[in-house]
């Protein structure tokens, strides 16, 4: 029963999106334009050295236009959830006292504004990428499938670490230092700025190993078919192993803001 | 009534007063805006370390060593942000006219285009500067610059001819915003977009491509024609040296273009009567 609330949440949520379609398209002609321009510089740097990190120039300008493409849902620039503005509001009153999951009422709303961005501002950005570069796109249907497993926990992940950050408004006054704080993480440590294989040594590592990774790199991995078997297992337990752990962090936070929120009147 | 009406204040006047406003509106909350500014520090920090990064891989990139490439992209981030201290008001617009408050700058009887430029001002916006200059800085010791007295001169004139390029640009979103008040983020592909581009030497996006940010959208005289010359690099379209010298040309052209359509735009304006 439960169930068919969050649906009902995410399906509501999608269609509060259809309606801001001009941002939508602003948005689609920015993150492709970026994308064209990131192509060209890692055509220039691939040109010198053909593969860097096990990846070729094909995979890399794959690599450039999925991420672009991800922008959205991933949510890579912004917070992108409502939290701090209805803790100022006195709104949150109500979300705390739905019946649903508190948490769980969150990810469906973040759920259905991912799979709207999905659709509305990921298709356009991929597809002229692919026109204008030689971009590696999987033939075989289990390739795709497997992608759409690895995005689908790839939300998860960027899901916790940004309800993290939103929850932040129930002790702070002002929450944009910290959110944007998350924010420039996502976008740096994600590989959004530089792809992450060109990160050198230790750094390198370490990005790969904290939770960003799971929402550009694995998923781009998966795209390219470079894992497969157990490899691919082990993607999937990396990626599920850091949303498990920051969705207990969100609960165990959940429960210290329900402690401290006193709601005024009604 | 032997009184004369009291002389509207000039355009740097309102603008000089409006900023004043808004910093010490910022300043409310100090706490926060010490907190923004440190990761709006960090934030440039990180594009510039992006640059490293790349040039991590790489010894030369579209023909320009990394000292070279810093040169390059402190001019572009400089005057790119130094534009957004002056004009980025323009950006705040569409949601202004969609709230109804466009109308409280229109009826004071001082210039709209000054309180435009300095809407929503906040010391924040310093806070690129620091890496801007400081790649610039640091591209101008190691870069190996056969120094003359025109070379040196050429310094400041790129930054001064930049953000006169990206001013018309802003002009451009302000006049866009008040016609389609719900695209903002389309302009981002010229202003957000162009700070990228001429930040990396244009020699990588083609001929085509570069044909067009010269003669199209002239990014190419942001800072990549006079840095040419600076650096001692032959111009890859071939373009005659006067070129390197023609920004302010190009730049009062955009201007002139850009007040037209900004002039075009308020006449366009139709407010709500909220």
């Amino acid at each position: 029963m439960t169930l068919i609330v969050y649906a009902l949440v995410v399906r509501q949520t999608f269609r509060r999106f259809l309606t801001y379609r001009a941002a939508i398209l602003g948005a689609v002609l920015a993150n492709t334009v970026f994308g064209a321009v990131k192509a060209f510089i890692v055509t220039a740097v691939w040109r010198q050295r053909s593969v860097i990190g096990g990846y070729d120039l094909p995979d890399i300008l794959t690599y450039t236009f999925v991420a672009q493409a991800l922008i959205g849902p991933m949510s890579l620039l912004t917070n992108n959830l409502d939290i701090p503005a209805r803790v100022r509001s006195g709104d949150i009153g109500t979300d705390l006292f739905r019946p649903v999951d508190f948490q769980g009422y969150w990810l469906s709303v973040d759920l259905g504004r991912a799979a709207f961005a999905l659709l509305g501002r990921s298709l356009v950005p991929f597809a002229v990428g692919a026109l204008l570069f030689r971009l590696r796109v999987p033939a075989d249907p289990r390739v795709w499938a497997a992608f759409a497993v690895a995005l689908t926990l790839g939300v998860l992940v960027s899901f916790s670490v940004r309800y993290l950050a939103a929850m932040s408004a129930f002790w702070l006054l002002d929450e944009k230092g910290v959110t944007g704080f998350v924010n420039m993480m996502t976008t740096f440590l994600g590989g959004l700025t530089v792809p992450l294989i060109l990160f050198p040594g230790w750094l390198g590592e370490v990005a790969r190993a904290l939770p960003w990774a799971s929402v550009v790199l694995v998923p781009v991995n998966v795209f390219l078919g470079k894992l497969s078997g157990a490899a691919l297992a082990g993607a999937y337990a990396f990626e599920a192993a850091w949303a498990v752990a920051l969705l207990a962090l969100g609960r165990l936070v959940t429960a210290r803001a329900r402690q401290r929120v006193v709601v005024q009147g009604g | 009534m032997d009184e004369a009406a009291p002389k509207p204040p000039g355009a740097l006047v309102t603008y000089l007063a409006s900023v004043r406003m808004w910093s010490r509106s910022a300043m409310q909350y100090r706490a926060s805006l010490v907190m923004v500014m440190v990761y709006g520090t960090l934030v440039a920090g990180l594009e510039l370390a992006a640059l490293l990064i790349v040039y991590g891989n790489v010894r030369a990139l579209g023909g320009f060593s990394l000292a070279e490439a810093l040169y390059l992209y402190g001019t572009a981030q400089a005057a790119f942000f130094i534009s957004d201290l002056l004009f980025t008001g323009t950006e705040y617009l569409g949601a202004r006219i969609r709230m109804g408050t466009f109308d409280g700058l229109l009826v004071r009887p001082v210039g709209v285009l000054p309180q435009v430029f300095a809407d929503q001002f906040t010391p924040r916006r310093l806070c690129p500067l620091l890496s801007a200059f400081g790649a610039l800085v640091a591209g101008l010791v190691s870069a190996p610059v056969h120094w003359t007295w025109l070379r040196a001169f050429l310094v400041p004139y790129t930054l001064v001819t930049g953000v006169a390029v990206f001013g018309a640009i802003w002009v451009f979103v302000g006049a866009f915003q008040v016609v389609v008040t719900d695209a903002s983020e389309a302009m981002n592909v010229v202003t957000y977009g162009g700070q990228y581009m001429t930040s990396y030497p244009l020699s990588l996006y083609g001929r085509n491509l570069m044909l067009f940010l010269t003669f199209g959208v002239p990014l190419g005289f942001v800072n990549w024609q006079p840095t040419l010359y600076v650096l001692g690099h032959p111009d890859p379209l071939g373009l005659p040296t006067v070129f390197r010298f023609a920004g302010p040309v190009f730049a009062a052209a955009l201007w002139s273009v850009a007040l037209f359509a900004w002039r075009g735009a308020l006449r366009h304006h139709r407010s709500t009567g909220s």
